[in-house]
């Protein structure tokens, strides 16, 4: 490549331009790489730690998507189908277990347990999950019909407790610890680390779980030769799209859920700051280029094909945006282990497990290369076609600065239809429109702007001839001779501080709203729970806990909250929740984003539910509508009375149902939230003390006042704020690069011109007060313009969280628009200090000589 | 042999009010191995006809036709491989480029050409050392006089041993001295190169070198004068 040479050259030839442009590719790449490196891990605790079993004899497992419990009879009717030849029913249920309860005997946490209910009584060898994939008794025996409280666990686990066959150990359970006499010892130490399996009988599983005559997996067996499909759309047929009918697995769908909420945001970020820094790259070139107008036109009358000059500043981008991807991925390395390092603390105290360590798969590093080098190829296009079009004429001409020629009248015409357009895409209230609309806005702002850079210069420039006197003169003079060149510099800027507003808005309605949920969702004093973070895992407390609660002195009132997640007809995942309505409506509550209050008297029939406003935007529910629930007893339809909110579920399409419906049509007994009010003038320390007491018994439940929890969700949000505005900051960093670049680039176009007014008698003092009044004045429209759009987009990002499927009310970034006032102006002294030196440094004569 | 030969050359700029009739049926020529000038009043038309002849824009009328090759008949590739090949140009404002050593831009026409950047170097080292600024050769522009920068300008003119030079008022930014070494560089390179130069100036210090002047006025070609160097 002939071209290589000569890219290199200039690449060389302007150090700090050159080093500004890579940086903001490096920030843009980096938060990308390191980000995308960190979803792995994230997977990884997040994964359901279900494990597929490999029964040889088993052709087919009926299990619900969910991972959820169903009645035992459908063992029947599985049974029935013709084809069936045998049958049997399976709890497979993992436990999560009291933290630091367990370890192995070579000291390693267990923190869940895998239930096995078998149903040995009526289950002929091939179903024996305890002995498949050749596992061996080590010692005692194998379950047998008529066993009671009975189990088997590994050999490792057993030292670990210090127990052998014939002695007792404690599991926990819904309705507290449960002892259970060890029959036998597994030679094979089991599953994955940190979980362990234990075997018992199903009726002792039930018990354990509080889940009676209920299982999650029936097995079955075709006799030789049947049809398969066929058995299998008997199946569809007889149990509906809820169920699967293949390997054991499910449960995973909320996680599923929630881990690609954050990937999208992950992914947002990363694309942002890749697009400022395409955004840099497509000012910094364009200006170049018009630098470089009489270099670029010698070169074509020199013999520089068009294609030729097209490639040469392609090349240009190429390579620094290779830098940029390189440097930007080895700094990305690092950003995933420091973010891993400060996260990890969080996820340990929330879900019990350090989060691990980022993982750079391929498809990471090809779409951060694809991104990396493609975007800022992109930028390049539009500066490198227009180089190509400068004639050699161009290098004939003294390279004065001259008046730009007037704006195309086409150029505003679509300006205006763009214009038009986008705030009719905006104010329709559809989002897919809207953000067209907030994408045409843009392009009309961009269209546009030189067009506006008179008036507003005019405007401005009142005030800057009271402080700048003389020299502010000059500068609104300058700025208005060359709008266009004005536009970009204000743009990147615009840009800038647009996309700060935006996503700083986004942020604060997300966390202000969250606060403000938390605030109504747990106004009880107290609140009993095994954990925030509640799945069909979590083993609750059967109703026993709820009425010790009721008995102990200076209790007022309490409520208790049930929950489990089903799935969708799409197999997404959603939560219902049972309350008991009117206590729930004045112990606790939800916020209403439409509906109120009185959906709590109606919900009392079981004929109305309420949900929450990420189901309403997912199926796009309104109230009125009907909802079919795919009960025990056939469908039950519902009719939806109001849209709420609740702090725990907000990210996770919910509904609320009345308890007793969901104990009747899903077989949910246990409570996994108890909201507890006391009796004003109660002895405080003494009813903590014997709540406390209570929950002795159920592993894992806590008690919380309301204060600790707000305290403690406080931390968190705070928190994630702080992280967020971390990113914030990294994303703005390009911004004030890109503008202290394009205000460079001003200085040294004009060097000969301000060689010029220092000759003919301006000091010093006075070019540095001209360049810094301009790039104030230039920073004035950058913010004007970036307020404005930022409010527009804080709006539609709120709005593409809809999309995402959380609903939450819009909060106007108040702070967000006086930071970035505040940071604009200061990145505008900031990035103006630099080449107001060098403006005010040129020797007169070298000024006048620059080529 | 004609290098140059230009027939009934016209250029109007502008339209209705605005228009400019920049040359007016222009005839002439320039043979190998000869110097012509162009000389006459700011806003004549000189440059505007170098322009022509160069390729570097298109006339609204007339022919150009260079070593018998019609420029009319040529798309934008191929006027650019005749100006790099055939054509070499000094320009008044040195145009050099500002990121790249002496060298570099002596053997820019030669890389753009696809031929070897050390092969390249080699020649402009070569050209570098006949102008007398081979010891200038790893500077940058900015590090040169004007004097040095026209050298140089000038080797990059020829490294790609064009046949034809076209100057356009090249001695603007020169002082005297170092004008006069520049008129005496020319006509060594026609003398000593056979190459053909057509020149605009309004400087008779330089035209006094050339072989030929050709004196314009609005756009028209008002007298030619021989100085008859050859013979003398
Ligand atoms: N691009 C252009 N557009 C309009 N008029 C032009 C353009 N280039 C040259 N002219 C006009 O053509 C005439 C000849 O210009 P030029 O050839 O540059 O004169 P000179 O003899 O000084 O080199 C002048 O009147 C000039 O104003
Ligand atoms: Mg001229």
């Amino acid at each position: 490549m002939r071209e290589l040479p000569l890219a290199w050259s200039y690449i060389k030839g302007r150090p700090i331009r050159t080093t500004m442009t890579i940086l903001s590719i490096v920030i843009g790449v980096m938060m990308m790489f390191g980000l995308n490196g960190l979803a792995p891990a994230f997977q990884d605790m997040f994964v359901s730690s279900t494990q597929s079993m490999a029964l040889s004899n088993v052709d087919l497992y009926v299990t619900r998507r969910d991972g959820g419990f169903f009645r035992q009879e459908y063992q029947g009717n599985v049974g029935s189908i013709a084809g069936v030849e045998a049958t049997a029913s399976l709890i497979a249920r993992t436990v999560a277990a009291p933290p630091d309860h367990y370890t192995t005997a070579d000291g390693r946490p267990i923190n869940t347990i895998q239930v096995y209910g078998v149903d040995s009584a009526n289950t002929d060898e091939s179903f024996n999950i305890v002995t498949a994939a050749g596992r061996r008794l080590a010692a005692g025996r194998l379950l047998q019909p008529g066993d009671g409280q009975v189990v088997l666990i590994s050999e490792l686990f057993a030292e670990g407790l210090g127990v052998s066959v014939g002695e007792t150990v404690r599991l926990p359970g819904a309705g507290g610890w449960m002892n259970f006499e060890v029959v036998g010892l597994l030679a094979d130490p089991g599953i994955m680390l940190g979980s362990q399996q234990v075997f018992m009988p199903l009726q002792a599983a039930q018990d354990l779980l509080n889940t009676p005559n209920r299982v999650n997996t029936i097995m079955g067996r075709f006799t030789e030769g049947a049809d398969a499909v066929a058995i299998e759309s008997a199946m569809e047929a007889m149990f509906g799209h809820g169920y699967e009918y293949s390997p054991l697995e499910g449960g995973s769908d909320i996680w599923a859920a929630l881990m690609e909420f954050a990937s999208v945001i992950f992914t947002m970020f990363g694309l942002l700051a890749l697009a400022m820094a395409g955004m840099i790259m497509f000012n910094t070139f364009r200006t170049s280029v018009v630098e470089r107008k009489r270099d670029i036109g010698m070169l074509r009358a020199v013999g520089a094909k068009r294609k030729t000059v097209i490639r040469a500043i392609l090349a240009e981008g190429l390579i620094l945006a290779g830098m940029g991807t390189v440097v930007g991925m080895l700094l990305g390395v690092g950003f995933g282990y420091g973010a891993k390092a400060t996260l990890s603390a969080v996820f340990e105290n929330l879900m019990g497990r350090p989060l691990g360590d980022p993982r750079f798969t391929v498809s990471t590093f090809l779409v951060t290369i694809a991104f990396g080098l493609g975007i800022p190829l992109l930028s390049v296009l539009v500066p490198a076609r227009s180089a190509s079009t400068i004639t050699p004429l161009e290098a004939m001409r003294p390279a004065t600065v001259g008046q730009e020629a007037a704006l195309k009248r086409s150029r505003l015409i679509v300006g205006f239809i763009c214009l038009v357009l986008g705030l009719a895409g905006l104010l329709s209230g559809i989002f897919p429109l809207m953000a067209l609309g907030s994408i045409l806005f843009l392009l009309a702002l961009g269209l546009l702007g030189p067009m506006l850079i008179g008036p507003v210069t005019k405007t401005f420039s009142r005030i800057l001839n009271l402080v700048f006197g003389q020299e502010g003169g000059i500068a609104a003079g300058n700025i208005a001779r060359q709008p266009r060149r004005a536009a970009i510099t204000a743009s990147s800027l615009m840009i800038g501080l647009a996309i700060l507003i935006g996503l700083g808005g986004m942020l604060a309605s997300t966390y202000g709203g969250a606060l403000r949920f938390l605030d109504a969702s747990f106004r009880s004093d107290y609140i009993m729970m095994p954990s925030l973070v509640v799945t069909n895992d979590t083993v609750g407390a059967g109703p026993d806990l709820a009425e010790t609660v009721k008995r102990i002195r200076g209790v007022k009132e309490l409520t208790t909250i049930r929950q489990i997640d089903i799935s969708d007809a799409d197999g997404l995942g959603i939560r219902l929740v049972g309350i008991d309505p009117l206590n729930y409506a004045r112990i606790s509550g939800l916020s209403f984003l439409e509906g109120d209050e009185s959906a709590y008297a109606g919900m009392q029939s079981g004929n109305s539910v309420i949900v929450n406003g990420r189901f309403a935007s997912q199926y796009g529910t309104i109230i009125g509508d009907t909802i079919t629930l795919d009960g025990d007893h056939g469908p039950v339809n519902v009719e939806v009375t109001a849209i709420g909110l609740d702090y725990i579920n907000m990210k996770l399409p919910t509904i609320f149902v009345e308890q007793t419906t969901l104990t009747r049509e899903y077989g949910v007994r246990n409570d996994v939230f108890l909201m507890v009010n006391h009796e004003s003038g109660a002895d405080m320390e003494q009813l903590e003390e014997d709540l406390q007491a209570a929950t002795q018994n159920y592993p894992g439940f806590g008690i919380i006042s309301r204060e600790q929890l707000w305290e403690s969700q406080k931390q968190l949000t705070d928190g994630a704020t702080v992280g967020a505005n971390i990113m914030l900051s990294l994303l703005a960093a390009p911004a004030l690069i890109g503008l202290a670049n394009a205000l460079g680039i001003n200085v040294i176009e004009r060097t000969r011109e301000i060689g010029m007014l220092r000759a003919v008698g301006a000091k010093r003092r006075q070019i540095r007060r001209m360049v810094i009044a301009e790039s104030l004045l230039l920073c004035l429209m950058g913010i004007a313009l970036g307020v404005v759009a930022g409010i527009m987009l804080s709006f539609v990002m709120t709005g593409v969280l809809e999309f995402a499927g959380m609903r939450i009310p819009y909060e106007f970034p108040g702070m967000g628009v006086l930071t970035a006032v505040a940071a604009g102006l200061i990145c505008g002294i900031l990035a103006a200090l630099i080449p107001a030196r060098r403006a005010s440094d040129l020797q007169i004569v070298a000024a006048l000589a620059y080529e | 042999m004609r290098i140059v030969e230009t027939e009934n050359l016209t250029r109007i700029f502008g339209s209705g009010e605005a228009q400019v009739t920049a040359l007016d049926g222009v005839s002439l020529h320039v043979d190998t191995g000869e110097f012509v000038a162009v000389m006459g009043p700011s806003g004549c038309g000189k440059s505007t006809l170098l322009h022509m002849i160069g390729g570097l824009d298109r006339p609204t009328d007339g022919v150009v036709k260079i070593e018998g090759n019609d420029l009319n008949s040529m798309d934008d590739d191929d006027l650019t491989d005749l100006r790099r090949e055939h054509i070499g140009f000094i320009f008044q404002f040195f145009n050099l480029i500002p990121t790249l050593s002496a060298l570099d831009n002596t053997a820019l026409p030669l890389v753009l050409g696809g031929t070897k950047p050390a092969d390249a170097q080699t020649k402009a080292e070569e050209w570098l050392k006949k102008l007398e600024v081979a010891d200038r050769s790893t500077h940058r522009p900015d590090e040169l006089s004007g004097g040095q920068r026209q050298r140089v300008a000038i080797a990059r003119s020829l490294v790609t041993d064009p046949t034809l030079i076209l100057a356009d008022e090249p001695t603007g930014n020169l002082d005297s001295k170092a004008t006069q070494e520049f008129a005496t560089l020319l006509r060594d390179i026609v003398d000593r190169w056979e190459r053909s130069i057509l020149l605009v100036t309004h400087d008779p210090r330089i035209s006094s070198f050339a072989d030929r002047i050709i004196h314009m006025e609005d756009g028209q070609i008002t007298e030619e004068t021989d100085n008859n160097l050859k013979e003398g």
